[in-house]
């Protein structure tokens, strides 16, 4: 299957190959779709690949241009003395995004594409969305498809948010596969019930009035979708390009958030994400500890339960302010603050303490 | 011997408290600024000339009732554990209690003005009792009178689900003579910060005059300026740069307290040079040594898995201890016998008392 894309010649060719097999049913792997928010050329990808010896070292990429901005990417990866080689199509016809598409297994996803792609960072940034974005984003899915959206499964990250009742409790967390209809339903019984929840994927099928399936797909919290069955053409206009559209508009909601001095002073463009539960001392303490994985921190209040501390991303050099008290972070992006840094960051923090709703706030 | 453990414990306490007294001083700062009927002028670090002539330069000066009376205020991080040396520090601030000129109005004098000593709520009652056997030495009953007062500060505590405001100004002691300041403090609650106001002096203010500790500064250094020399495209990689260029891009980020005020930038060029020298020490950056102040700094600098003020300050205890450490060697003190080795050309001692 990795080698479909060889016979492509040009968008056509792709978009009738794609439409014709994942119309008809029968056994194939889904189409895998990377949504990567970038200012870069593909062209620019060896070039970047050159300057970084360590990454040289581990990945070989080899680019062949199909025109109107479509390309093919051979992807290379060596670990340890195996090898995995897949060939994936970018469509980079839309500024500031990449679209990856290609049908190999997931292993390469996860252990190759979205691993190289992740050590672009802050040059190439994932495309992050929380439970209420992903909702926001299936409405509009619904609505272009005029029909009735159906999720069939789902599956969330859930933690317990008083570990102190473990010893009265069985403990229960971790991934949890749900086969649910009612998320929303589901994951206001799990909030109730104590947990922190994090919703990782969805699978969905969206169903035509004369009760066909039109489309049956699967969208992730870092921005890959799965085409299972349905029109391509459809799911690339309806789903893929509106996934585009709100990834460019979130990328603008986070930029130009730096702290600037305005005729002598301060302005700040803080974001708050919002819960519905307050957080104690056990999850400051969770958070302390995972999110110096990624970031320099240093931690000015640590419990009480107010929690305030500096950030500073390794690898983009974005600093921030965060403080949590009651039911809400504040994040202050300080110096240099990318959009891509902050969307990383707000990501991060929800994939620690549970998603929530991202506001901006008004400083006075 | 102080351990390890005390001394990394040390360091961190000071490092929160230095951040805290920023956010304190920055407090009342924002507290005078938003109540005009309080204050006519602000001034962050603002030279006066006090009696005996010497130049004094306090945290915050405020003028009130149309400029004719002044307040002074002192914030103090921290304060001397040994009793001597906190009188002595408790003496030293009777320079700001004797009258004072240049001050910010027409004649640059004042009818007069009180002084507000902040420090933080865990030397509240070693400065009181410090400040009750000062008073009654010579020179210093003003310690006593009306216009001299110790404000304290505190984290506040989340309860019942309030989350609205935290930070906590209150009086430990005396009071100055400005009612409206007087009636803002002595509220049952103390004078109350809301969150965002203190999120943003968090993120807008980050030293004041009194020196920081030095992790303090090289935490600010690599969080806020040398991330700012990281070309995204290089990934991890050693930059040179000059003690001039992380001072200029420290200088614009710390900016002045006040427009077009150079003398306030908050930071200081000697803490740069410092915490630059001490991170040389530690091994986490290194000198050029055919260049004169210029460093190689691997950028992003100090990476861990804990969070940096820790890191940093187990290194650094970890050199305190190594160079106050003597080598003390095991077993009974040995001394070397002294051979005496007399060669026949040498003259014997008695020769020289017999001449």
């Amino acid at each position: 299957m990795e080698n479909t894309t060889l016979k492509f010649v040009d968008r056509t060719s792709m978009s009738l190959f794609y439409d014709k097999l994942y119309t008809t049913r029968g056994k194939r792997p889904p189409l895998k779709v990377l949504i990567l928010v970038t200012d870069l050329k593909v062209g620019d990808l060896p070039i970047i690949l050159h300057q970084r010896e360590k990454l040289s070292r581990a990945y070989y990429i080899h680019i062949t241009a199909l025109g109107e901005e479509l390309y093919r990417v051979s992807l290379r990866r060596t670990m340890g003395l195996k090898e995995v080689r897949r060939e994936v199509i970018i469509d980079a016809g839309y500024e500031g995004v990449w679209i990856v598409l290609t049908t190999a297994e997931s292993y390469f996803i996860t252990h190759v594409l979205e691993r190289f792609f992740d050590k672009l960072y802050p040059m190439v940034s994932r495309l992050y969305l929380n439970y209420s974005q992903m909702r926001l984003l299936l409405k509009t899915i619904k609505e272009s498809y005029h029909g009735k959206m159906t999720p069939t499964f789902f599956t969330i990250k859930r933690e317990r948010r008083e570990p102190k009742m473990e010893s009265l409790f069985p403990k229960k967390k971790g991934t949890q596969i749900l086969w649910e209809e009612n998320v929303d339903d589901e994951i206001e019984r799990l909030l109730a019930d104590g947990f922190m929840v994090i919703v990782d994927r969805l699978n969905f099928k969206v169903i035509g009035k004369n009760k066909a399936i039109l489309l049956q797909a699967h969208i992730t919290r870092k921005g890959l979708f799965k085409l299972k069955f349905g029109s391509f053409s459809a799911f690339y206009r309806n789903f893929v390009l509106k996934a585009m559209e709100y990834g460019i508009n979130r990328k603008r909601f986070y930029d130009k958030r730096e702290r600037v001095i305005e005729k002598g002073m301060i302005q700040l463009y803080p974001l708050q994400i919002n819960y519905p539960f307050s957080f104690r001392n056990e999850h400051l303490n969770r958070f302390t500890r995972k999110i110096t994985n990624a970031y320099s921190c240093s931690i000015i209040h640590g419990g009480n339960p107010y929690f305030a501390a500096s950030l500073c991303d390794y690898e983009d050099g974005s600093s921030f302010g965060v403080t949590i008290l009651g039911d809400s972070i504040t994040v202050t992006p300080v110096t240099r603050a990318t959009p891509q840094a902050v969307w990383r960051l707000l990501n991060n923090i929800q994939e620690i303490l549970g998603d929530g709703e991202i506001a901006d706030i008004q400083m006075r | 011997m102080i351990s390890l453990l005390t001394l990394q414990q040390d360091c961190i306490r000071g490092f929160r408290r230095y951040a805290d007294t920023v956010a304190v001083l920055s407090a009342v700062y924002y507290v005078l600024k938003k109540a005009p009927r309080v204050a006519d002028y602000i001034g962050i670090e603002t030279k006066l000339k006090n009696r005996y002539g010497n130049d004094i330069t306090p945290d915050l000066v405020a003028l009130c009732e149309s400029r004719t009376k002044g307040l002074i205020f002192e914030f103090k991080w921290s304060l001397p554990l040994l009793e001597k040396l906190l009188q002595k520090e408790i003496r030293e601030i009777k320079k700001y209690a004797v009258p004072c000129s240049k001050w910010k109005n027409s004649t640059g004098k004042v009818d007069y003005h009180d002084l507000v000593f902040v420090c933080h709520i865990e030397d509240v009652q070693r400065t009181l009792s410090v400040v009750s056997m000062v008073a009654k030495e010579t020179g210093f009953d003003f310690l006593t009178s009306d216009g001299f007062a110790i404000w304290t500060w505190a984290i506040s505590a989340v309860r019942g689900g309030e989350r609205k405001e935290h930070l906590i100004i209150t009086n430990a002691y005396g009071k100055t003579r400005n009612t409206a300041i007087e009636n803002m403090i002595n509220q049952p609650t103390g004078l109350i910060l809301p969150e965002e106001v203190l999120t943003y002096l968090r993120s807008s203010f980050t030293f004041i005059r009194q020196k920081p500790p030095i992790p303090y500064t090289i935490i600010a250094l690599i969080h806020h300026v040398f991330s700012q020399f990281q070309d995204p495209t290089r990934g991890r990689a050693v930059y040179e740069i000059t003690t001039d260029m992380i001072y200029d891009k420290a200088k614009i980020f710390f900016a002045a307290w006040h427009e077009f005020d150079v003398k306030t930038i908050q930071i200081k060029r000697r803490w740069v040079t410092e915490a630059l020298e001490a991170m040389s020490v530690l091994n986490i950056i290194r000198r050029r040594v055919e260049k004169p102040d210029t460093w190689l700094i691997p950028i992003p600098t100090l990476r861990t898995r804990e969070p940096i003020q820790s890191a940093l300050c187990k290194k650094l205890s970890k050199h305190q201890l190594k160079i106050t450490k003597r080598p003390v060697r095991k077993g009974r003190p040995r001394t070397k016998p002294i051979r005496f080795k007399v060669s026949p050309k040498m003259k014997r001692i008695d020769e020289y008392f017999s001449r």
